[in-house]
């Protein structure tokens, strides 16, 4: 379709889903992808960047390559379980609010609002430190806490969606509000979905991250997050370690960019108009008609 | 003395594909001082195009080629710098629309006096004093100035349009279906407006619709466009009552009026594309009247009849001749 | 008034002095002063009746409750008095419930072809859009059958052409018909048409009027059509009926409404019809601005801009009477309907072509 088109043409899109498939395809076949076991040790403690270890090895002498891949999958997987709770949530509330109206929709506004207003990092912190620190429920945590945006976003294009004349033709053919949310709110929202996934597995990547420095991670999983936090612990900084703090947090950095990069693209591929508003600095351009184009 | 020249305009729309759509092709065109044209023209004709790029207005996907020259002043000859020291000052637009489009959050005198004090042509205080003027000749009261936009009927709105539009007294107005959104009865009020303003302060006035009955009302001077073209130019009546291009004849037969017992006739087909190359006339797929040459080559707007009245049909060319 | 009695079984639509108020939003000022808000009468005591066959011109500029009127006949939204009747029954007091069946049985053409249909849908499934609704069709081979059929019906030939593209590749004309072939599939007996070729170019109005005209003589639907333009109503309606700030002011056979028009408003907006010719004289200008559907006058609705107004206009509210000059229409005027005074002059002329 035209919308998929869009998207094959932006040097942005490419370069985000470039990263983002690069480290789904790191965390799916990170078994394989490991030059050495990421428990057991293999090298020197904390030994520098080598030619037999990459990025150099942590205090207890475990490859930090191997590590990071086997740290992706715990990462990513955080991050697009959370992402889908949380759109899944935030879309159902988003559009039930923004068709129906009314009371429904000053209820959802006024929960959203009470989620939004309460500090989710200390938030997050409270409930992993009261309910445990499994990954499972870091997902859930972090899912629970990241709806809100999807909410309001998908509530305003919803407003507008109910006012469009094919709603109302659906209307007078008959249709009541379950086709209508079905056959035509749900397939406009859908891209915007899509968009409001990939910016939320950028946010729950690093928020698994700043739970695990803070030490609320699942201590029996390696992830980037625990990763720096093991590294802080274990004294790398004076240990001049740099390559037990980098990496992760870099890996870190490129999820974040590629999943802003690729939802960036994604809306603006549904709203083409975003290129080239009236007040753009760049103007029409002269040009000489030639003889094929005297009429 | 002309006062707007439009020489072999042409205007190319790049589409995000690569492809260009050819929305204005090659159009030549004289305007005096106080002359008021209406170029009428269905959706698609680039009669939009064509004012727009008349004043610089084209955004950054669109290219220009060809001449305007405005009081003598080449208007494209820089591309944007040069178009900008004429906008407004010597040429002003009331677009379409623009009664919705003036800002909700400030007063009208202000938005009024502001071009004046933008385009440095008076201080403060003198734009107040003018506001004043314009929108006594719009025929709104004083205490317009003071009010917000939405506190204005449509019709007095639109009229504050035209006030922001002759502000900074230009030489050319030009208009874009300045009626469309209103009332019958308020149309014909901003029609005798824009008349009246034409006279009054001897601008030229260059109307675009599709409304045959505004054309009929408002205009001396009737250009008819279709698909990028001018396909007939002349004085109203003579273009309205006796049209000589097959397309303005059908158009007319096509328009409801009032008090008229024959049949409607619709135009079959549709106009054609201007992503691709036309071969001949443009109209020639769709018209009655057409034959080997028409396929050909493009007719050019030659004198088949009267003062100043000209047609492009080559059928029209060849009765004449004979 | 409410009105119990089942209505004459001939009319296919009948509204009796339908109603549509909306009480707007209370001030500030309002609320400290207890007041109750205001309310716009949009539609205010409307009758009128429509039958089987027949194409009837709803006009009136805009402000003057014909969009309403229709929406409410509909019961898109809901009246607040009166009574609407479609087909002998009372739209406005049955349940919910059986409101689904009367959306198949009285459809309702949107103005604007280009938002009325989903963009990201193929013209089959816009126009087996209603089919689907309402569980009609029984399997794919009948739904694209009706489908067909309904494309062949609007004139959209060869079908093939059709059926597979998206709204973006048809154009203004074109839309409209497949908006049309969406109700047409669901053989209703009544239609609404909002405005129907007000978008379109003018090159493709008569196509689009034209099919109306042959639907209502061959399908046998009523159809009402809601118009600003008395040309256009003036070339495919039986009859016509004159809305004004709420209310009917004038009713009757087409001929006779614009050739020989009664109500100063009717004649007003026939003068104010732009001719080619300009030796025809015309009165343009009304004075006053129009009023807001809020601020009701006293009386007659139209005294205030009314050239020939009298004291009895701005305190007695008139009725829709037949018209002293016995050409059959109703009219909504204490001078033009009250027993004959000859000396009553003609206000502005019609346009002469």
């Amino acid at each position: 379709m035209s919308l998929l088109h869009a998207l094959a043409r932006r040097p942005t899109m490419s370069v985000g889903i470039s990263i983002l498939i690069a480290f789904t395809l790191m965390a799916v076949f990170a078994s394989g992808l490991e030059p050495y076991s990421p428990v057991a040790p293999s090298g020197p403690l904390f030994g520098a960047p080598s030619s037999a270890h990459w990025l150099g090895t942590d205090d207890a002498g475990v490859d930090m390559l191997s590590l990071i891949i086997a740290g992706s999958q715990n990462s990513m997987l955080v991050g697009f379980a959370a992402a889908i709770i949380a759109v899944l949530l935030g879309g159902a509330l988003g559009i039930i609010s923004g068709y129906k109206g009314g009371w429904s929709e000053t209820g959802v506004v006024a929960v959203t609002d009470f989620f939004l207003v309460i500090p989710a990092l200390p938030l997050m912190i409270v409930l992993a430190a009261l309910f445990g620190q499994s990954i499972y429920q870091i997902v859930l945590i972090i899912g629970l806490l990241s709806w809100m945006s999807v909410t309001y976003v998908v509530r305003a294009l919803v407003h507008t969606l109910r006012e469009r004349g094919f709603v109302a033709r659906a209307r007078s053919l008959g249709a009541g509000d379950r086709y209508i949310i079905r056959h035509h709110i749900l397939p406009h929202v859908a891209p915007l979905l899509v968009a409001q996934t990939v910016l939320t597995v950028a946010a729950a990547v690093f928020l698994e991250a700043a739970l695990a420095f803070v030490g609320l991670g699942d201590p029996s999983r390696i992830s980037w997050g625990t990763l720096i936090q093991t590294a802080f612990d274990r004294t790398a900084v004076s240990a001049g370690a740099w390559w037990a703090i980098v990496p992760p947090g870099v890996c870190i950095a490129l999820v974040v960019l590629g999943c802003f990069l690729t939802g960036q693209a994604v809306e603006e591929a549904m709203n083409p108009r975003l290129g080239h508003a009236h007040v753009s600095h760049r103007s029409f351009s002269l040009r000489t008609p030639t003889k094929d184009d005297e009429r | 003395m002309s006062v707007l020249e439009l020489d072999g305009l042409h205007v190319w729309f790049a589409a995000p594909d690569g492809s260009f759509a050819h929305a204005v092709r090659g159009v030549d065109m004289r305007i005096d001082a106080g002359e008021r044209v209406g170029i009428l023209g269905e959706s698609g004709c680039g009669k939009t195009t064509l004012i727009l790029a008349a004043m610089g207005l084209l955004p950054s996907f669109a290219s220009v080629g060809g001449r305007v020259t405005l009081d003598g002043y080449e208007v494209l000859a820089k591309g944007e710098t040069s178009a900008r020291e004429v906008r407004w000052t010597q040429a002003a637009m009331v677009f379409q629309g623009a009664m919705n489009a003036l800002n909700p959050v400030r007063r009208v005198g202000v938005q009024i006096a502001d071009p004046m004090i933008f385009h440095r042509q008076r201080g403060r205080r003198e734009a107040r004093e003018r506001t004043l003027e314009v929108l006594e000749l719009v025929g709104l009261p004083a205490s317009v100035a003071r009010r917000y936009p939405h506190e204005l009927s449509g019709g007095m709105r639109q009229r504050a349009v035209i006030a922001m539009a002759i502000a900074c007294e230009p030489r050319v107005l030009f208009a874009d279906e300045p009626t469309t959104a209103l009332d019958v009865v308020v149309q014909a009020q901003i029609g005798d407006l824009l008349c009246e303003l034409a006279e009054r302060l001897g601008l030229a006035l260059v109307m675009v619709t599709h409304d045959i009955g505004m054309i009929a009302e408002s205009s001396a001077r009737a250009v008819v466009m279709y698909a990028g073209v001018v396909v007939e130019d002349g004085p109203t009546y003579e273009v309205l009552t006796s049209p000589r291009h097959p397309y303005t004849r059908l158009l007319l037969e096509a328009t409801p009026v009032v008090n008229r017992d024959r049949p409607l006739v619709s135009i079959p087909g549709v106009p054609p594309r201007l992503d691709e190359p036309i071969e001949g006339c443009a109209f020639a797929a769709r018209c009655p009247e057409r034959f080997e040459a028409c396929s050909v080559r493009p007719p050019l707007l030659g004198h088949g009849y009267g003062h100043g009245h000209v047609v492009a049909c080559h059928a029209v060319m060849q009765e004449a001749a004979s | 008034m409410t009105s119990q009695q089942p209505a004459p079984p001939d009319h296919l639509l009948e509204l009796r002095d339908l109603s549509v108020h909306f009480t707007l939003r209370r001030s500030f000022g309002d609320r400290i002063g207890h007041r109750a808000g205001r309310v716009a009468y949009a539609v205010d005591g409307v009758s009128l009746f429509l039958d089987r066959g027949e194409l009837l011109a709803l006009v009136g500029e805009s402000g003057s409750g014909k969009t309403t009127t229709a929406l409410a006949a509909l019961r898109l939204i809901d009246a607040t008095g009166g009574s609407v009747f479609i087909e002998g029954r009372d739209v406005t007091r049955i349940p919910r419930s059986e409101l689904r069946e009367l959306r198949r049985r009285a459809q309702f053409i949107h103005q604007d072809p280009y938002a009325s249909l989903d963009p990201r849908l193929r013209t089959r499934e816009s126009i087996a859009e209603g089919l689907r609704i309402h569980g009609m069709a029984k399997s794919k081979e009948a739904e694209r059958e009706l489908v067909a059929s309904a494309l062949e019906r609007v004139g959209l030939i060869p079908v093939e052409t059709f059926v597979e593209r998206y709204p973006h590749q048809l154009s203004g004309g074109q839309r409209q018909r497949v908006a049309v072939a969406g109700s047409l599939v669901l053989s209703p007996s009544l239609l609404i048409a909002d405005e129907p070729v007000s978008m379109l170019d003018v090159s493709v109005r008569a196509g689009v009027l034209d099919l109306l005209d042959r639907l209502r003589r061959t399908e046998a639907v009523g159809i009402l059509m809601i118009t600003h333009d008395l040309a256009t109503a003036a070339h495919v309606s039986d009859r016509v009926a004159v809305m004004y700030h709420g209310t009917l002011v004038e009713l009757g056979t087409a001929r006779s409404v614009i050739g020989r028009p009664q109500h100063p408003y009717t004649q007003v907006l026939i003068a104010a019809v732009p001719s080619v010719h300009r030796e025809a004289s015309r009165k343009r200008t009304l004075p006053v601005e129009p009023p807001d559907a809020s601020n009701v006058p006293p009386g007659c609705r139209f005294h205030p801009r009314c050239p020939i107004a009298e004291e009895r206009c701005k305190s007695e509210v008139p009725r829709l009477l037949p018209a002293t000059n016995e050409s059959g229409t109703t009219v909504a005027c204490h001078l033009r309907s009250a027993p004959p005074d000859d000396r009553t002059p003609d206000v502005g002329s019609r346009a002469h072509l």
